[in-house]
């Protein structure tokens, strides 16, 4: 059962130079207890699609064209007091760097109970009781949450928010960056946290990251975006093994690894676009080795082309990559 | 003759006391650390944030003093040397800094930035000079140079701004680089560019690299041969492939097994570790690892273990090891 279905969706941001097109026709769809990777490199709309979704847009951003249906429902002309119903309790949010987001004045239980008053109708020890179970769930003494922010370490905090996160029993969680800042040592055991977490709950993921090592591990299936578009959707291992998109195959080329032997880099020549005035056609062809001129002309179309994995090229399924 | 012998090198940060605190504190960036590094090798400096891994780096191009130990660089110990005799020596090494953001002068255009060690070197004729900087940028793939030399960092992207910073650390002909963390800035397609630039010069000019990093799986990309560094000290050094995959300290065991690995197939097992990294500050005496370490036995407590030699060039710090 599909519990989020992304369609056609545009988000632009105006800036003075002109817009800024982050987000151009991207669809997607996560089933219900899915984990869903997005991943692509710094400015290709990763956390604008979070963002889209729960409409947390800033001031500058708008959605211009397409639906994000949530539960068979369509989010984009619902009003702020509306959206404010799904956030925490339908969709939650786990922003990159939240965990320096916590008042440092309060204790963290008390920013959690606080969230949980705001949006459910329980009484204070009822939300305090519900905290000291997040705590347990998240790996944590349920006693730390008497504790400030700063006596509280990177992966504790971190702990902190994903508790925060779960508050209010959502049926989906994004997460962007959740394990960017820490080491390598915590970031694993915040990783097997989630996925205990996720398993245990049945919770369905959209993980933001640009490392495409941490969603391997982490995705079932994985979005790969480039400037604006998802160019690639397929499950985790198809993705690896046979990938339809230059791209992808330019990304998994450009990464080393700890594992297996070890093979040279080929780096993807050029730069990414500039998003004011992205390229024509398919906005990859300026730096993919196969463009050829209907690449430059005209946009790829985004559609399946096994079961459940799609893809957004000319060429596809025609590239002998790899 | 090992290029640089590096004896019981030790750093150590003096905290500033409260009015009434009468016991000086330290931070013990990195303590009692010794190796060699041969002429044409690429050396791996790796750890967690806060193991002294830049400390130590800075420490042997002399950007800080040490408070103990030995650098000698060919036979010359230079860990103490001051004025002219400090700048002679600074002619043979070069820095390469994080974040290319931050390390490039904005007022300065890219020709004054690539020109400025040899104008403090005194180096040739402004006209040589000029020579010489487009010949760097040449060198670093910045072609044709004439595009870039009198342009500013703001109108260049991340990665050509690492290059520049890379043509500035060659352009007085040094011997020998240390690089701090130079791709961790960088998109994922733009990052294995810069990784087989700097290789490709280094066996071009035969030059020594050492390379500071937290990424492992970047380091193995990157080095010949790997120290690991846990609270100020040296806990392994190998070859790079005999460290990755027959690791003797527990620490370097557990460290090895949270790095994620991209590819979904892959079931890492995991050495989970309790507790977390200690404070550098005043630390208690013997092993730094012993009190997250589940093979530790009461001389761990009691003494410090020496880095030592177990297999042909494979050094370990560990009593328990093996």
């Amino acid at each position: 059962m599909k519990i989020l279905e992304v369609n056609n969706l545009r988000m632009y941001f105006s800036t003075k130079k002109g817009d800024v097109k982050a987000v151009e026709g991207v669809s997607l769809e996560i089933g219900k207890g899915e984990s869903v990777g997005l991943v692509g490199e710094s400015g290709c709309g990763k956390t604008s699609i979070g963002i889209s979704i729960l409409k947390l847009l800033p001031d500058n951003g708008r959605i211009l064209d397409g639906e994000i249906l949530f539960k068979g429902e369509d989010l984009v002309p619902k009003s702020e007091d509306e959206m404010r119903a799904v956030r925490w309790n339908g969709i939650s949010m786990i922003f990159q760097a939240a965990m320096n987001a916590l008042n440092p004045v309060y204790k963290v239980g008390d920013q959690i109970v606080e969230a949980i008053m705001i949006h459910e109708d329980v009484t204070k020890e009822e939300a305090h009781e519900r905290v000291a179970r997040l705590y347990e769930l998240v790996g944590m003494s349920p006693e730390r949450a008497e504790n400030f922010p700063h006596e509280y370490s990177g992966g504790m905090k971190q702990r902190a928010i994903i508790a925060m996160a779960l508050a209010c029993d959502p049926d989906m969680i994004i997460a962007d960056e959740p394990t960017t800042a820490l080491d390598v040592i915590v970031q694993d055991s915040i990783i097997k946290e989630i996925k205990k977490i996720q398993a245990k709950l049945n919770m369905t993921m959209m993980y933001i990251s640009h490392d495409i090592s941490v969603i391997a591990e982490t995705c079932e299936r994985i979005a790969v975006m480039y400037a604006g578009n998802v160019v690639e959707y397929a499950d985790s291992v198809t993705l690896f093994a046979s990938p339809l998109h230059p791209y992808t195959h330019g990304l998994l080329s450009s990464f080393p690894s700890i594992k297996g032997p070890l093979k040279k880099l080929t780096p993807i020549p050029g730069e990414p676009p500039n998003l004011l005035n992205p390229p024509t056609g398919c906005r990859f062809h300026t730096r993919c080795p196969y463009a050829q001129r209907l690449c430059k002309e005209e946009v790829p179309v985004f559609k399946e082309f096994k079961e459940r994995h799609y893809a957004a090229c000319h060429y596809a399924g025609e590239l002998s990559l790899r | 003759m090992p290029l640089l012998d590096v004896q019981n090198l030790t750093k150590l940060f003096a905290l500033k006391g409260g009015l009434f605190q009468k016991q000086q504190n330290f931070v013990h960036a990195v303590e009692d650390v010794s190796f060699q590094i041969e002429k044409g090798e690429s050396f791996g400096l790796a750890g967690e944030s806060g193991c002294g891994k830049t400390t130590c780096g800075k420490l042997l191009v002399r950007l800080i003093d040490p408070t103990e130990g030995h650098i000698y660089f060919k036979g010359e110990d230079i860990a103490y040397l001051k004025g002219s005799a400090l700048k002679e020596f600074r002619k043979n090494v070069q820095m390469i800094f994080q974040d290319p953001y931050e390390s490039l002068n904005p007022r300065f255009s890219i020709m004054d930035t690539i020109a400025e060690p040899l104008i403090i070197q005194d180096i040739g004729t402004p006209e040589e000079r000029e020579e010489l900087v487009a010949n760097a940028l040449k060198t670093v793939d910045l072609n044709p140079p004439e595009d870039f030399i009198f342009r500013f960092p703001h109108e260049l992207s991340g990665g050509q701004r690492q290059r520049i910073a890379v043509a500035r650390a060659l352009v007085i002909n040094p011997e020998f680089i240390v690089a701090d963390e130079p791709m961790s800035m960088l998109d994922v397609s733009i990052r294995a560019g810069v990784m087989n630039l700097l290789l490709e010069l280094k066996e071009r000019f035969n030059l020594t690299l050492v390379f500071v990093t937290h990424d492992l799986a970047v380091a193995r990309y990157m080095c010949n041969r790997v120290a690991i560094m846990y609270v100020g000290k040296m806990v392994e050094l190998a070859e790079t492939e005999e460290l990755i995959g027959n690791p003797y300290h527990p620490y370097t065991k557990a460290l090895l097994s949270a790095v994620p690995v991209p590819d979904p197939k892959e079931k890492r097992e995991r050495i989970e570790l309790r507790g977390r990294v200690p404070t550098p500050i005043n630390p208690p005496p013997g092993c730094r690892f012993a009190p997250r370490c589940e093979y530790a036995k009461e001389i761990c407590t009691q003494q410090d273990p020496v880095l030592t030699e177990v297999e042909n060039g494979h050094w370990v710090a560990c009593f328990q090891r093996g």
